[in-house]
């Protein structure tokens, strides 16, 4: 637990220092939603369909922003290299990058539903806790999978075009669930409608979780 | 036949076609000092990074303290400390962020008090504050070398640990390598320096085009007619 400690803090006051991770996440995530306002004719007859698709979208394009940088800084001298020197349990390292991609998606997270939210004029319904639950799950498929392919990607040339090409297949079911759940909310749904999607979401999470945690030292020492 | 603290045996690694490390045996004892020569794309990197576990061998087995590279490898990198062309340090976090967060990593008791006294010792103690990204590269250099030694490994790998310091640089690494010898560390040192390279070493080793054509130890060799020897092993 020290070692995956020592790793999220040296991530957080990294970031902290620099933030370039949240700000180039939000600063995309406002350019997206605001052009989604302009382009885009959204109605009471479309809005609970079209505004779930187009809030998951922007989080996995944003997220994915996110993921590349937060892997572009241990390219930075190498030093991940410095960190596999260690006998460090490789799964601590992915469980520290995991928590740390995570709460770069949560913040950016957020501020595009709040975006979503105040544009498009939608009306939650009172059902906030639902959906914040909705977001976690979805961010926890997202960055539990993403780290693992960020890791692949790290040494290739194109990483920032591989890693969607690689990350977004294999995220589709995460994504599909998080619409439905997202979607029945903003059309006024409960947990009786949404709990199906919840469980295979956590079905999802946990399974990306295990697999990615353990098939990541060899990710790791090979990248 | 007694193996060694270091054993290498039948060592090759390619690169693509390229074969960088052709069937290598090497065998070092505890305490050894050992200096590795060559020219630029000897395979001298590559060995060291074999050594440090960071890439892997295409053939051949490696022992490091009765520890096996392929089965034991976290063992073996409890004791060994890696110096590479790379610093891996951190650019935003400050000098000694860095290496408390490195020391953590290897769970080091008393990080602090440690950390400030191998600080000391290489001359960068009054920077301890500043961030990485902010200092020049031989201090960067300095600050890297107090990295790979922050846990106190019982064996040492420098690849060219000279290049970017300047003499009094120079100067607190040549104390660090007497330490080292006092403390009856095992060493590998690669370097193009052949009198800074011969200072402190008990063995020599030199490598060409991924074969080893000299290995010896120092009170076998004829210190002033070193380099008319070096020159002919690589360039005949």
């Amino acid at each position: 637990m020290n070692t995956l400690a020592a790793i999220l803090w040296k991530d957080i006051i990294n970031e902290l220092r620099t933030k370039e991770i949240v700000l180039s996440m939000a600063a995309f995530s406002i350019v997206l939603v605001v052009i989604f306002n302009f382009s885009l004719v959204i109605n009471n007859d479309n809005i609970g369909y079209l505004v779930p698709s187009l809030l998951w979208i922007s989080i996995i394009f944003v997220g994915t922003l996110g993921l590349s940088r937060t892997f572009a800084i241990e390219k930075e001298n190498s030093a991940i290299t410095g960190i596999l020197l260690s006998p460090i349990d490789r799964s601590m390292l992915y469980l520290s990058k995991v928590i740390s991609n995570l709460i770069y998606i949560l913040i950016t997270q957020f501020l595009l539903l709040f975006l979503f939210v105040v544009l498009f004029n939608i009306n939650i319904n009172g059902e906030v806790g639902l959906l914040i639950i909705v977001m976690i799950l979805g961010a926890i498929g997202f960055s539990t999978l993403g780290t693992l392919f960020s890791t692949m990607a790290i040494n290739t040339k194109l990483r920032e075009l591989l890693l969607p090409v690689i990350l977004f297949p294999v995220i589709i079911p995460v994504i599909i669930n998080a619409v439905r759940a997202t979607s029945i909310i903003f059309n006024g749904g409960g947990y009786a409608e949404i709990s199906p999607y919840l469980k295979i979401l956590i079905c999802f999470d946990i399974i990306f979780l295990v697999t990615s945690a353990l098939v990541y030292e060899f990710v790791v020492e090979e990248s | 036949m007694n193996k060694g603290y270091i054993h290498i045996e039948n060592l090759s690694k390619s690169f693509g076609f390229q074969k960088v490390l052709d069937s290598i045996n090497l065998q070092f004892d505890k305490g050894d000092f050992v200096t590795l020569f060559g020219p630029n794309g000897a395979g001298k990197t590559t060995l060291i990074r074999i050594l440090s576990t960071i890439i892997k061998s295409d053939e051949g087995s490696i022992s490091i303290s009765d520890y096996n590279i392929k089965n034991e490898v976290q063992n073996i990198r409890k004791i060994i400390g890696l110096l590479s062309h790379e610093n891996y340090l951190y650019q935003n976090l400050t000098v000694f962020e860095n290496l408390k967060f490195f020391g953590k990593l290897y769970n080091i008791k008393n990080a602090e008090e440690s950390i400030s006294c191998k600080l000391n010792k290489i001359g960068v103690y009054s920077k301890r504050n500043e961030l990485i990204r902010n200092l020049s590269s031989g201090i960067k250099q300095r600050v890297s070398i107090v990295r790979s030694i922050v846990h106190d490994p019982e064996i040492i790998l420098l690849d060219e640990p000279f290049v970017g310091l300047d003499i009094k640089g120079s100067e607190y690494l040549l104390d660090i390598f007497k330490e080292f010898k006092k403390e009856n560390k095992t060493a590998l040192v690669t370097t193009h320096d052949l009198r800074l390279g011969l200072h402190e070493c008990t063995k020599v080793v030199v490598l060409n085009e991924g074969q080893i054509k000299f290995n010896d130890r120092v009170e076998n060799i004829e210190i002033d007619k070193f380099e008319e020897t070096y020159k002919s092993l690589i360039y005949s």
